[in-house]
């Protein structure tokens, strides 16, 4: 598939914002590789893992998003929490995955 | 966060002039293997490889990101392998698309009327006329 490199978009003005940077990622995230079913194509993208690397201060932003409509931020929430909130049998149901983040993270006093 | 037509035609120039139809927003909760699998599967991200806590993928299917695990994906689901592209009034037809090394991309069902219908990752999913025009575009 013909994709734009990431680099070339991935500079950023130093004054962004939480919010402004992860949005910028998700687009190029998206644009980039949001056509692929593949699971590894799609975590291991250099945006996806920018994200990951956001740490703490990116969870709102995934769970605001969870809250609209399920999301492929249950892939990156484990990673960046470490917590496994997901049980066996809803595995790849990202609706019902997104569900159970949400509910793990009211529970754990996140507020977004 | 969608792609428009534009992004579309010029990541898969075989849709170029082919007609194709978006016929859903952008959607995280299912894949083209799932939406391949039938209409029914709009909630599973269907994919054999990397982490099993993040996609479902049959039990008694192996968890190998190749054309054999598929094909065994798809005959459980009662598919058989057939010969072309050809709508055949009774039969339901999926296509799998694979790259040079034969590691699985994408998947498309066939429609009654003889159209292809496939969701592309996280994005749309779109009907089109004919098979030639995914093959231009994902088999490379």
């Amino acid at each position: 598939m013909a994709t734009a490199p990431a680099e070339q978009t991935r500079d950023k003005p130093t004054t962004e914002t939480v919010e402004e940077r992860f949005r910028r990622l998700e687009a190029i995230w998206m644009a980039e590789v949001g056509h692929h079913s593949s699971t590894t194509k799609l975590s291991n993208h250099p945006a996806f893992q920018e994200i990951v690397r956001m740490g703490q201060a990116v969870v709102p932003f995934l769970l605001r998003d969870l809250e609209i409509r399920p999301r492929l931020w249950v892939w990156a929430l484990p990673e960046i929490t470490k917590a496994d909130p997901v049980p066996v049998s809803d595995r790849g149901n990202i609706a019902k995955m997104s569900e159970a983040w949400l509910r793990w993270a009211r529970a754990n006093g996140y507020e977004w | 966060m969608g792609m428009n037509g534009n992004h579309l035609e010029t990541l898969f120039p075989g849709l170029r002039g082919s007609g194709h139809q978006i016929t859903s927003p952008p959607c995280d909760g299912y894949n083209c293997i799932a939406w391949a699998a039938g209409p029914a599967n709009t909630h599973g991200w269907w994919w054999p490889f990397g982490d099993p806590a993040k996609t479902y993928w049959p039990p008694q299917v192996p968890r190998e990101e190749t054309l054999d695990a598929f094909r065994q994906l798809f005959a459980l689901l009662q598919y058989s392998v057939c010969d072309d592209d050809a709508l055949e009034p009774g039969y339901e037809k999926v296509a799998l698309f694979a790259d040079d090394l034969g590691v699985p991309l994408h998947a498309a069902r066939q429609l009654p009327d003889g159209r292809w219908t496939s969701k592309l990752g996280a994005w749309k999913t779109s009907n089109i006329g004919s098979m030639t025009s995914w093959e231009q575009s994902m088999v490379r």
